[in-house]
């Protein structure tokens, strides 16, 4: 049995029988892993209570057979108010499905580990995260090379005509020509495409400062929901709560 | 050596309830066994008996024999206090503490947005048309207090504050990210005395 030691974001949480938990965390040093917390669910102690989802610790595990044993969680930063705000819980949640369905179990994502903890770090103080739940969006899409295309027609190659739609399910967006021949198509504008880019590029604390004249969010929103889907071929469950808490 | 065949089929049923993994199946169906035939055959009818005459009360989502639970029916505990509970087991619990005189509703579990668990998929609708019809003065919310139970509390809290009903939930102390059914008698007691305002 052998004994390691990182930094970890709380992900997820599920029983697992009548009196263990089972986590899934992205750890900083060994990538997305599930662990077991043995009996986390009779006990009370603060080794417990530092699981929490969302919660940042400093971890240790034993090798299992099965499934790692997460045996310490001493606690850097509780994330309490994603769990105490009804809104900042479903951006967090859906961001951790997000990393969840989309990042490989223990490969080395050691950026998208720093990432998710700022933007975990901003959404905390956020009064609108609605632009940082899209730079989120677009941005776990660079990391993992699963980025739409923006620049040229996905279909024909030309960059120069003019790109008036974008296809989900080709992957980015199409001109006028080639998308007489494809169906469900967002329309979009340049300036929607100026805004995607720098949703990818600003500071995630200055979102506010991207030019929005001329900007449909709903498209932006559109665009990124239906790629996301198209990639994973479903829709995410904490879609649905997202979609009810902002209603 | 491979068992017989009635004892295998047993020893797998056996090991389909929670809890209970291949080695308890084991030694549970060797002491079946050794049991009288009248011993067993009470186990089997109490089984069977649970399932047939046992359905969920039609108002409050409680386990119930009859199509209206007891508590439902007692009109000394129409005293304007509704308490809302994840899983039936949970009026059991809280009843256990004799601290609480008013009514219940079992929701039938909580949200979890990473399980998919969505408002739908629980009793809310049931619990605004009672709460709209009914003389409810006070909602009691006892969801556990994990994650998933607190999430439960604010969005049933953002619902029922318009309708001008006072919402109150069971108070800290409880112990964090554990389960109610794990909770002593007087923690719970106190849970409840303390309640506090949303
Ligand atoms: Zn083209
Ligand atoms: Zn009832």
């Amino acid at each position: 049995m052998s004994m390691y030691r990182t930094r970890a974001l709380v992900l997820k949480s599920r029983n697992l029988g009548e009196a263990d938990r089972v986590l899934l965390l992205l750890t900083e040093d060994y990538g997305k892993l599930e662990a077991a917390v043995k009996g986390a669910r009779r006990q009370r102690s603060r080794f417990v209570g530092n699981t929490l989802p969302f919660n940042l610790i400093n971890a240790m595990f034993f090798t299992g057979k099965n499934l790692d044993q997460l045996s310490q969680a001493e606690l850097i930063h509780s994330f309490a108010v994603l769990r105490e705000d009804l809104v900042k819980m479903a951006y967090a949640s859906y961001w951790a499905e997000l990393i969840g369905e989309f990042v490989p179990e223990r490969e080395n994502v050691q950026e998208i580990f720093k990432f998710l903890l700022a933007a975990l770090i901003t959404l905390e103080k956020c009064d609108a995260p609605d632009l940082l739940n899209l730079a989120f969006q677009i941005r776990i899409l660079n990391y993992l090379g699963y980025q739409p295309e923006l620049e040229t027609c996905v279909s024909c190659g030309d960059g120069s005509a003019s790109l008036v739609h974008f296809s989900a399910e080709e992957g980015g967006v199409v001109c006028r020509r080639c998308g007489a021949d494809l169906r469900d198509l967002i329309p979009v504008s340049r300036n929607d495409l100026r805004f995607l880019t720098a949703l990818s590029t600003t500071d995630i604390r200055k979102l506010n400062q991207i030019e929005q004249t001329g900007v449909q969010l709903g498209t932006i929103r559109a665009m990124l929901r239906r790629f996301i889907e198209a990639r994973l071929d479903k829709p995410l469950k904490t879609q649905v709560f997202l979609d009810s808490v902002l209603a | 050596m491979l068992y017989p065949h009635a004892m295998t089929r047993l020893i797998h049923e056996l090991a389909k309830l929670p809890g209970i993994g291949p080695k308890t199946a084991q030694r549970l169906a060797f002491h079946l066994l050794t049991l009288s035939e009248s011993e067993v055959g009470k186990i089997a009818e109490a089984m069977l008996e649970a399932k047939h005459k046992i359905g969920f009360c039609e108002i409050c989502g409680q386990l119930s024999e009859s199509s209206v639970c007891p508590i439902c029916t007692d009109s000394n505990r129409c005293n304007g206090m509704l308490c809302v509970v994840e899983e039936p087991k949970d009026v059991i619990t809280l009843e256990r503490t004799r601290v609480f005189k008013g009514q219940y509703h079992v929701l039938g579990g909580a949200i979890s947005p990473l399980e998919g668990t969505g408002p739908d998929d629980l009793r809310i609708k049931e619990l605004l048309s009672r709460l709209q019809t009914g003389s409810f003065t006070e909602v009691v919310i006892a969801t556990d207090p994990n994650v998933e139970g607190e999430a439960t509390a604010l969005y049933l809290s953002k619902l029922i504050k318009p309708l001008g009903i006072r919402v109150t939930r069971l108070a800290r102390g409880l112990p964090v990210g554990g389960d109610l059914e794990y909770t002593d008698e007087i923690t719970l007691g106190k849970a409840l005395e303390g309640r506090v305002e949303f």
